[in-house]
This record gives C-alpha cells, structure tokens and sequence, in this order.
C-alpha cells in the first residue's frame, strides 16, 4: 500500500512543481479587482502629491502645526510606519536564526512590507520639512558652507538608523529573491519580464557553488539584520525620550517601542496575508497554524506594550510629585484634550489583543482580520497620544494649546496608505510573493521509487536530505 | 538555510547516584562558613549585615529562578533543540522553595536595616512604599510565582517519573499517584504545561516587577526609572542562562552526557548566552542614554555614583564582563562549541551579575564613602546561600531524571518531514 507523505507545515502542498506553479501564477493576468484596487492606490498616491505641493506652494502653515504642537500627524505617522517596517525583518532575520518552522511562507510579503514601509516612512521627516528641497542637508558631506549636521541630535541618529535600515533589507530582500526571479525567469515567456528578471536574477543558475555562497550571504545579513531591529526603533524613540518633554522623557521607550513596532509590523502582515491568501488562491501556503504562530507573536509583544503602559501609569503614580516628567502623557492623554485618543490607543492596544489568548480566535482568520486592523488603529493612536498629547500640554500652562490636523495632513495620511499599497499591488504583480525556494525545504523530498525513509530511522548517507532526517552542523556566526 | 537541528531520539534517564561527598562537604562548609560571617557581621554592623544579605537574595534567588524561566521559555516555544538541557536548567527550581519561603521573610522582617525611608518616612508616596503594602504584594506574587513554578516543575518531570517507577526507581510513588499510562500522562503533562508556563512567564514578570522597585529602587525614593523593572529580571534571565551553562558542563562531565549534550547543543547555548549578554547592554544603554542625555538631575544621581570613585573600577568591570568581554569571545562558532571557552565566560558572567547587583544596591545605601563597602560580609552572605543553592540544585539532581525521556507530541509533530498517511481510496 502506497503511503502519502504529508508536510507538516504545508500538508496540502504535495510536490515541489506545485509550488512553482501556484506561486509563479500570481505573477500572471490579474483579475478586476487587482486593477481596480491599483487604480485606487494611485489616485491616493495623486492626493498625498497634490496635498504636498498645495503645502509646499501655500506654506507649511497649511497644516495645523503651531506652537508648542510642532510635530502632528506627520511624525505621528512616520513613527506609525517605521513601526510597520519591523515585522518583516523580524520575520526573514530573526526567526531565521531561530530556527522557526513557520516563517517560510510569509516572510517574503513580510520583507517586501518592510521595504515599502521604510519608502513609505522616509517622505514623512521630508514633507514636514519648511524647506524640503534642502532635505539633503541631514546627510554629512563636505561642503562649502562647512556645515554639518548636530551629530548630538537623535534626529540626525535617526536619519542613520532608518537609511542604514532601508540599505540591510533592502539588500537582504533582494538577495532572498535570487532563486526565485530565476525560477520565474525560466517560467516566463513575456520578453520584458525575461529581461528584468534575467538582470535581477544575477545569473543564477541554481549550482551547488552558488547555493552556497548564497546561504552564506543569507545567514550573515541575517545576523547583521537582526540588531537593526531592534536598533531602528529604539533610535526612533530616543527623538523623544531624549528631551525632557514631559511624556517623552521615559528609560523605557526603546524597548517599548520596539515591541509596539513589531506589535504593529506583525498585525499588518496578518492584515495584508488575509485576503491575498483567499483572492489569490493560497489557502495551502498560509494555513492557519501560520496565523496562529503570528497571533501569538502579536500577543507577546502586545503583552509588553500593555506592560509599558501600566509602568508609566504606575511610576506617576508612585513619584507622587508632578514635576517628575515620566509617564506624563498618559495622564494627559486619559483626562485632557486628547482623552479620545487615549480611549482609542487603550482599547485596541492593550483589551482587543487579549482576544488573542484562544487557540480558536487565533485560527479564526476573520476574527484576526478585523483584531489587527484595531490594533493598526491603536498603534498609530499610540504614536498620536505620545507625540501630541504630551506637547500640547508642554512645560507651561499659558503655552498649552490644542493641535487639530489640517486637510493637507490628513491628505498626506491618506495618501500614505495609498502609497505603500500601490508599491506592494506592484509587487505581488512582478516579484514571487511566497519564497518558492525555501517553502521546499519543508516539503519531503520527492522522491522517484519506493517508500519514503521514516524520519525516525534516518540512513546516514552523509548528504542533508532535508528537514527531518539529519542533523547538519550550523555554521552560523551570531 | 540548511541547518535544522532535529531528531527524535532515545533519552536515558540518568541521575547522580547519591549526592556526591565532595559537593556534600563543599556545600556543607560554604552555607556553614558563609553563616558564621554573617551572624559576626550581624553583630559588628547590622546594616551592613542585611543589606549584604538583600543584594545576595536578588543575585541567587534571581538566577534560580532564572534558569527555571530558561525551561519554561524553551517549553512555551517548543524549542526542539533544547531538549537535553531543559531538565537541568529546571532543578534550579529545588532552590526556590528556600529562596522564597525560608530566605525572603527575614528581609522584611529586618527592612529597617536595608531600605531608608522605613525611617525616614516616604512623605508623598505613602500610599505606594508602606510596610505592610510591600510585604504584602511581596510576599503574595512570590508565593504565587513559587507555586506555579513547582507546578510547572512537576507536570515537566512526570511523565518521566513514570519510566523511571518501570525501571524500579524507589521513592517516586507520591509523584506518580494516579498513574493512567504512558500516553496519556504526556498528552496531559503537555497540556497542563501549556497552560502553567505563560502564567509562570507573566507572574515571574510581575514578582520581579515589585522586587526591582521595592527593593532595588526605592532604595533612593526620589530616584525613578521606568526601565528598573525589565532591567533587573533580564539580568536575573541572563544569569539563569549562565548558571544553566555552567551546571549543564558539570552533568554533561560528571555523568559522561556527551553523547546527548553535543557540541551543537552547547554551540545553541552559547548562543543564547551570547545573545542576552548582548540584550543586557541593550538594556542597560537604553537606560543609560536616557538618563545622561535629559540630565535631570534627581535621575542623574543614580549615574553619578556609579560612575564616582570608588565605584568606577566596578562599574567598568560589570560592564567588561557582561557585555565587552564576552560579546568579543563569544562571537565565533568555535569558542561557543568549546566546553572550557563557554563555561568560562558563563562563569564570567555570573561573577560579573555578583557586582552588577551589588552596584544596584550599595551605591544608593553608600553614597558617599572613600572605599569600597566590600569584603567579607558581602561575601559570607552570598556563601552561605550558594551553598544552599549547591545543596538544593544536587539535591535535586540525585532524586530525579536530568534528561527529559519524554517528548511533547506537539514537538514530535515539529520534527518529522510529515505525517504518514493512507491516501483516500
């Protein structure tokens, strides 16, 4: 009796030429929808340009910025999607040197979801900028003027941080995609498509000596990747901890918003995996142990923003005194103006996540559809009530003043989203969204006669069979 | 991309036969040696004494439990690698029932020596730092953290407690009441596992919440950091991982593990040792930077002494040995698979946790001395309770399996290429 052997975290995926059929076949017609959708992104991509050059034409007095509430939803949102930014690195760097069976699948919409966001992240420190033609000026060079930016300010840390960001997963993204633009070389018989992957694919030829070389590559970007996570963000909130805004000034904000970052990354990944997994017919590559894996990532790291808020709301508590400056924001963001957005940051944040506890709601891919848009919400909420609330109500009272965002800031909003929709529309269309080459190292191998060796009784034939059935000694470095 | 590490192999359960006379005497003599210093030092300078005894219970209690959290953390991820360690990093737990029930009570009782404000009074902050409030959240999340983690401890172990009865191990019966049959104990034993290990994650985070701030900040009650809380129980994980390290080398030694505790199990945990060496920087430079760069000065103060003579050279040290020495040593593959390299800098590290802890402590209680507060009081306390430690944890060690015979089927599914099955007529 012939027997069917089954992966364990793929088990409808039954053949290797499967998977080069199912996942290259996103890259053919689209349907309407696609089109549809694509248009829709870029007519908000024709908004966020319009809302900008009415801002730069008029003047940045356009948007609601005034004194003291000098950074708005612009640097709200540019927090809110450098958050975004994390989970895919997390995804390809971190759960890669942990070995994580069920990261294989995801994490190639998860990297490309990172590159966009960083994109997405970058216009913002830009379109706040008065001058924005002098943008360059954040970077260090010699120059005439001789002059340079302050290197004691975190804002210039940031610039570092996020481009050097952008540059390591960009680069990793496109070195995962090696193997696959080949595969999807060799499969297309459209002439410019040939021609871009042909150029993207660097002449792979899938030899044993380019493996290599290529898992070398891998691990070591992965290891050179993963403290970028946790570095990126840290850097991020140290814009703010570092002054001493009451609501700002706080040790715990790096790691806070770090976990928040991956919180909100890693909800987004969720969101975005949901429906391209049933329009584009992928039930078998993301299955619900995959959402499960992630939902409780997203628990976790929800668990640990939830725990920074009740330290902040503990140590205002506990000093006892007002002139200490930590934790001030939540108690203005729960009394003041602003109470709203603090309800809003409060509920998403730290009550839906806590849905996540049942095995059942965590498969349940509509249930965790709607959960990580609330928690979407939330997070940029999260950013809103940090950054408004606690300068709306900085130092002194006869400077307190109540921010409302002005039409172009919610156009570039808007427009945002669009922006990074239309980059990964893009992308689904052009790039193998599911790793073809590392989706097969789970898969048994194929096998051309007899019964498949039982895991359990491996045949030390001195060659890696796969997953399963030997142990290969790592060589990583980190 | 190639390296998944996986197998489903044999087990055998393995323990001391009988405790080991050197380990014995040595324990015997530190506990005694270390609590004759301590009753002198009790009696030459009482403060002293305590605070002494303060900063020893963070470090020992902190790294038990710790290592305990090592086991949990594995089980919750089901780590599939960590199996041959997981049992060893689990009989710290035979520490903790005299950490926290014969160890913990004699610092409330005498938190008049150790904390300043019991006398001079916590004007404005009464409702927070007030005796029988903090014996109380204490006490209360300890005990809870203690039950849950001996609970966890028992459903790790009895599974195997099971293999062991079939193979005429005595003195098992009052743990394997109610015996059904193999199978059935596992799938029950991971089930009830997978519920008590996130409740020991969170109580564990919770316990140490209100140790770090009751008695590591408000030491200086005008001192506030949020960061204090994750700082020291991350620390009391790293220290967990290292003593792991360090009792895994010695059973791996002494009972001839080789076979099971391979170099790629020590190549993991170097890694993770490695790993949260570099997390603890992290953590403390978050901290750091924030303090430093706001300048204010009633947060600044706490920088300022660890940073003033004569607490420099330590301060220098904590930061070399935690992070510095063993970020560079560890780095490669090779020294991480070397059990000397490897014990050595998990060795390093628990010494250099020793200091980190007194600079928790001693700075804010000592601020404004010429020499170092050091020597033997401090060193007496932390004798007698790594004796105790030493007892507990080989205690341990002659009474149960040290390898984990049984699996998890939710890790045995993690294993295999697939699941075999007859295709549909």
């Amino acid at each position: 009796m012939p027997t069917v052997i089954r992966s364990e975290t793929h088990p409808e995926i039954q053949k290797y030429e499967d998977v080069n059929r199912d996942v290259l076949s996103i890259l053919g017609r689209p349907g309407r929808a696609y089109y549809l959708l694509l248009a829709l992104c870029i007519a908000g991509v024709g908004l966020l340009a319009f809302s900008f050059f009415a801002q730069v034409y008029l003047g940045i007095g356009l948007a609601g910025l005034m004194n003291p509430v000098m950074w708005g939803v612009y640097i709200t949102t540019f927090v809110f999607w450098v958050g975004i930014a994390h989970s895919g690195t997390l995804i390809s760097a971190i759960l890669f040197l942990f070995r994580a069976r069920w990261r294989q699948s995801i994490y190639r919409a998860a990297e490309a979801m990172t590159v966009f966001a960083v994109m997405t992240a970058g216009l913002f420190p830009i379109i706040h900028l008065g001058r924005p033609q002098l943008f360059y000026w954040l970077m260090p060079y010699p120059n005439q003027r001789e002059l340079w930016p302050n290197f004691t300010s975190p804002l210039v840390w940031d610039v570092f941080a996020i481009s050097t960001y952008l540059i390591v997963s960009a680069t990793f993204f496109a070195l995962g995609l090696i193997p696959d633009i080949a595969a999807a070389r060799d499969a297309t018989t459209v002439p410019w498509r040939k021609r871009l992957y042909t150029v993207l694919a660097l002449g792979w030829r899938g030899s044993g000596r380019q493996w290599l070389h290529f898992n070398r590559a891998y691990l070591y970007l992965a290891a050179l990747a993963t403290p970028l996570v946790i570095s990126v963000h840290s850097v991020v909130s140290w814009d703010f901890a570092m002054s001493i805004v009451p609501g700002w000034h706080s040790t715990i904000f790096a790691p806070y918003f770090v976990a928040g970052a991956i919180f909100s990354g890693l909800a987004m990944v969720i969101t975005l995996l949901i429906p391209i997994r049933t329009i584009f017919g992928l039930e078998a590559y993301f299955t619900p142990r995959h959402f499960d894996a992630m939902s409780k990532l997203v628990l976790f790291t929800g668990i640990i923003v939830l725990y920074a808020y009740l330290t902040e709301l503990f140590m205002v508590w506990y000093s006892g005194r007002s002139y200490k400056l930590e934790g001030q924001y939540i108690i203005a963001a729960l009394t003041g103006n602003y109470w709203w957005a603090g309800a809003i940051m409060l509920i998403c944040n730290a009550v839906v996540p806590q849905l996540l506890w049942s095995k059942k709601i965590r498969r349940n891919l509509p249930a965790l559809f709607v959960i990580t848009i609330f928690i979407n919400i939330g997070m940029w909420f999260e950013r809103y009530v940090i950054i408004v609330a606690s300068l709306a109500r900085e130092y002194m009272p006869w400077q307190w003043n109540v921010y409302k965002p002005g039409w172009v800031e919610m156009g570039i909003l808007v427009g945002s989203f669009a922006w990074f929709g239309m980059w990964f529309l893009l992308f689904l269309r052009l790039l193998p969204a599911v790793s073809v080459a590392e989706l097969k190292e789970v898969l048994p191998a194929p096998r051309r006669w007899g019964r498949l060796r039982q895991p359990s009784a491996p045949r030390d034939t001195g060659i890696p069979q796969g997953p399963g059935q030997r142990r290969v000694e790592d060589e990583e470095e980190g | 991309m190639s390296h998944e590490i996986v197998e489903l192999r044999e087990y055998p359960l393995r323990r001391l036969d009988g405790m080991p006379r050197g380990v014995l005497l040595a324990a015997a003599l530190l506990a005694l040696l270390g609590l004759l210093i301590f009753i002198v030092a009790l009696a030459t300078d009482a403060d002293r004494a305590w605070r002494a005894y303060l900063y020893n219970w963070i470090y020992f209690a902190g790294i038990a439990q710790g290592a305990v959290l090592l086991a949990v953390v594995v089980s919750i991820t089901r780590g599939v690698w960590s199996r041959p360690i997981r049992r060893i990093a689990l009989s710290f737990v035979a520490f903790l029932p005299i950490a926290y029930l014969i160890l913990f009570p004699p610092i409330l009782f005498f938190a008049e020596h150790i904390i300043p404000w019991i006398q001079e009074g916590a004007e404005g902050q009464e409702a927070y730092l007030n005796m029988p409030f903090l014996a109380a959240r204490n006490l209360l999340s300890l005990a809870a953290l203690l039950v849950l983690s001996l609970a966890f401890a028992y459903w790790q172990l009895r599974p195997d407690l099971g293999l062991a009865r079939a193979e005429g191990w005595t003195g098992l019966d009052r743990f394997t009441r109610g015996w059904t049959n193999q199978e059935l104990e596992e799938e029950r034993a991971s089930r009830n596992m997978g519920r008590l290990g996130p409740a020991v994650a969170l109580v564990f985070v919770l316990a140490y919440s209100f140790v770090a701030i009751d008695l590591v900040m408000s030491l200086d009650r005008h001192w506030l950091s949020m960061l204090i809380a994750p700082y020291v129980f991350m620390a009391a994980f790293l220290g967990g991982i290292a003593a792991t390290v360090v009792l895994i080398l010695i059973y791996r030694r002494h009972l001839t593990l080789h076979e099971y505790v391979e170099r790629a199990t020590l190549h993991d945990l170097g890694k993770l040792l490695f790993g949260y060496c570099v997390f603890w920087a992290y953590l403390f430079w978050s901290q750091y930077i924030v303090i430093w760069y706001g300048n204010l000065p009633y947060e600044q103060v706490f920088l300022i002494r660890l940073v003033q003579e004569p607490y420099l050279g330590l301060s220098l040290l904590v930061l070399f040995s935690l992070f510095v020495l063993p970020f560079f040593g560890l780095l490669g593959a090779r020294p991480k698979k070397s059990p000397a390299i490897l014990g050595g800098f998990a060795l390093l590290v628990l010494a250099g946790l020793w200091i980190e802890r007194y600079l928790l402590i001693y700075p804010t209680l000592y601020p404004d001395v010429e020499t170092l507060v050091l020597g033997l009081p401090e060193l007496g306390v932390g004798l007698l309770m790594l004796g105790l430690l030493m007892a507990s944890v080989a205690w341990f060690g002659t009474r149960y399996p040290l390898m984990q015979a049984w699996q998890p089927a939710t890790e045995i599914e993690l294993l295999g290429v697939g699941v075999e099955e007859e295709p549909a007529p």
